[in-house]
């Protein structure tokens, strides 16, 4: 269907400015908790890679339930499948990265451990949004494609920030 | 299904994006002294990140629809309202930071602005140059295009807000 100008900007001023001023709420959490970046040595180095990684690694899982759905081909073991695929890799490439940030800015053993439980906490709750966002987006009559990206990093950004400073020692 | 091939995708993937977001998340470590001083700008950051990431993912995921549609027109429209949307959002998110948290609303529309603004100014050709580069290359650009693109946004976001802050404050 063609919309032509007016609507790529309607719809992207619509998403985009929901979750920016949701975003933005979450923002003055971690302000708050900044105290807890300044006692964790490497933990604001951890925090961008680890809401990046997650938030993309749960968009990965959306975005193939989203084609299955389709494609009309879409079952528990294909989302539970892509689930355990994509959280392996992020776990794998997570450790990694926490390791060499721990070993370069001197800092705890517990940030391995911190980062390691917020990854997945925040990694399965995205999921979970995926899925729903997914199957809330055809019942609303919208496209998954256009929703389902956005909304999942969000939610993984803005619980990856909340949970991970909750988490942290401090 | 392959379990190792999907899984060494999703590896490789991940970790190019975490090569990239490594350089936002060392920057803001090194940058420390200067949110401690101004954290309303650390309040503001994740809603300016998750706000060009998103329009980044649009971006992107329209150019490549044009792009494999042959359809220039949907292409430049995708760009004009990617570039609008950076223009009308960040006074919102500057608002919410300020009703949420506080600061001065001159100032962090100001920052906001011209941050989005610079960054939207190198990621939007930025984008349409990996969309069809990816082609040219014959890689699907729907799996290279959205990781590079948010990760380049967010590095740039990071780097941006904080040097135009401290030009803006002084």
């Amino acid at each position: 269907m063609r919309r032509g100008l007016v609507g790529a900007l309607t719809s992207m001023l619509t998403v985009s400015a929901l979750l920016a001023a949701w975003s933005s709420y979450v923002g003055s959490f971690l302000a708050r908790l900044e105290a807890k970046l300044e006692h964790n040595p490497g933990l604001a180095a951890v925090l961008p890679v680890l809401m990046a990684a997650t938030g993309a690694a749960a968009s990965s899982v959306g975005s193939s339930i989203a084609t299955h759905v389709h494609l009309g081909t879409v079952s528990a073991r294909r989302v539970a499948y892509d689930t355990a695929v994509q959280g392996s890799a992020l776990i794998l490439v997570t450790l990694a990265y926490t390791l060499a940030v721990t070993l370069t800015f001197s800092g705890r053993s517990s940030l391995v451990t911190t980062v390691l439980l917020s990854a997945t906490l925040t990694y399965l709750l995205a999921v979970l949004v995926a899925v729903i966002s997914t199957f809330a987006s055809v019942r609303l009559g919208l496209d998954p494609d256009d929703v389902v990206g956005p909304v999942v990093t969000t939610a993984a950004d803005s619980a990856g920030i909340l949970i991970t400073l909750l988490l942290a020692p401090g | 299904m392959n379990p190792t091939r999907d899984l060494l995708a999703a590896l490789s993937s991940l970790a190019a994006l975490v090569a990239m977001e490594s350089f936002t998340g060392f920057s803001l470590e090194a940058l420390k002294s200067k949110w401690a001083r101004h954290p309303e700008l650390l309040a503001m950051l994740p809603a300016l990140m998750d706000f060009r990431g998103n329009i980044a993912l649009a971006h992107s995921s329209r150019m490549t629809t044009a792009e494999h549609l042959g359809d220039s027109d949907r292409a430049v429209e995708s760009t004009v309202a990617a570039l609008l949307a950076s223009l009308l959002i960040p006074p919102i998110i500057a608002l919410v930071t300020r009703w949420s948290y506080g600061g001065d609303l001159g100032t962090l529309v100001a920052v906001a602005l011209l941050t989005v603004v610079s960054v939207a100014a190198v990621v939007t050709p930025a984008t349409i140059g990996v969309v069809r580069l990816s082609l040219r290359l014959g890689a699907d650009p729907d799996r290279v295009a959205p990781a590079v693109t948010t990760a380049l946004s967010d590095v740039l976001t990071v780097v941006f807000l904080f040097t135009l802050s401290e030009v803006i404050l002084l």
